[in-house]
């Protein structure tokens, strides 16, 4: 039996899944402004995604104090996330193309890496 | 209809700083990935991991094409249909690089369109372009 002090209340039903719990999560990192719980329903990559769903994987960033509401919408507040142990290091696994965009902002501007191609497409120029 | 992601996408959405634009970029692609009709000819594929590997080195380059392989887009290989159809375009556009004729050859064959901001692929006939 679990001391009553240590217990945590739980939504009656099913809550969300990790991958919602991630998904939401890389959404709220990703965005430094304040979103609102449409907002993040829309930038979720399933076509529908129940409100409530959102609104259980946002309480549970609440809870552990990574993310913070106001009248704005929701924000994530914790610096970063430390990747479960071993993981990131294990062979074989593959980032996700949505977690790498915009991750070689820091070899120069998007203009020059645009120049470039169009020099290395003039090479097949006479 | 399928979209064929030109290279400029694909710099677009992995090398852009400006927050709207890379948002955009990255709702794009979710996009072509959730409804599946995403198309990565090989030569967007050598030209992006050749920019990669020439600011980043090889290692970065490898883990971008890794990723662009495990993302379910599918890889489309220069068929005899696309080289056919890439020389005629060459031909008739002697001034639009042979890359960018594959690529609008390889949008032409599937009757789809390509993503990207090149105006060369506005001068391809039967060759649709769009952008984020």
């Amino acid at each position: 039996m679990v001391p009553a002090a240590f217990q945590v209340i739980t939504p009656p039903g099913r809550g969300p899944t990790l991958v919602t719990l991630r998904e939401v999560e890389q959404i709220l990192r990703a965005t430094r402004a304040s979103l609102s719980l449409n907002e993040i329903r829309r930038r979720m990559s399933a076509r529908a995604v129940r409100h409530s769903m959102v609104r259980a994987a946002v309480n549970e960033f609440l809870r552990w104090g990574l993310a913070r509401e106001d009248v704005s919408g929701v924000r994530w507040v914790a610096p970063r996330v430390p990747p479960l142990p071993g993981r990131s290091r294990r062979r074989g696994s593959v980032p996700d193309i949505d977690d790498l965009a915009g991750s070689l902002a820091r070899f120069g501007p998007v203009e020059d890496w645009k120049r470039e191609l169009d020099a290395m497409r003039g090479e097949e120029d006479e | 209809m399928r979209e064929i992601l030109d290279t400029r996408f694909l710099v677009e959405h992995f090398v852009s700083a400006d927050p709207e634009l890379l948002e955009r970029a990255r709702e794009r692609m979710r996009e072509v990935r959730r409804t599946k009709r995403g198309l990565l000819p090989t030569v967007a594929l050598a030209e992006f991991s050749a920019q990669v590997c020439r600011h980043g080195g090889q290692a970065e380059a490898r883990t971008l094409v890794r990723a662009l392989l495990a993302s379910g887009i599918p890889i489309q290989p220069l068929t005899t249909s696309i080289a056919l159809a890439a020389g005629a375009f060459r031909c008739s556009n002697p001034d639009v690089p042979l890359a960018d004729c594959i690529i609008g050859a390889t949008a032409a064959e599937h009757r789809g369109l390509v993503i990207s901001d090149d105006p060369h692929f506005r001068r391809l006939p039967k060759v649709r372009v769009d952008w984020i």
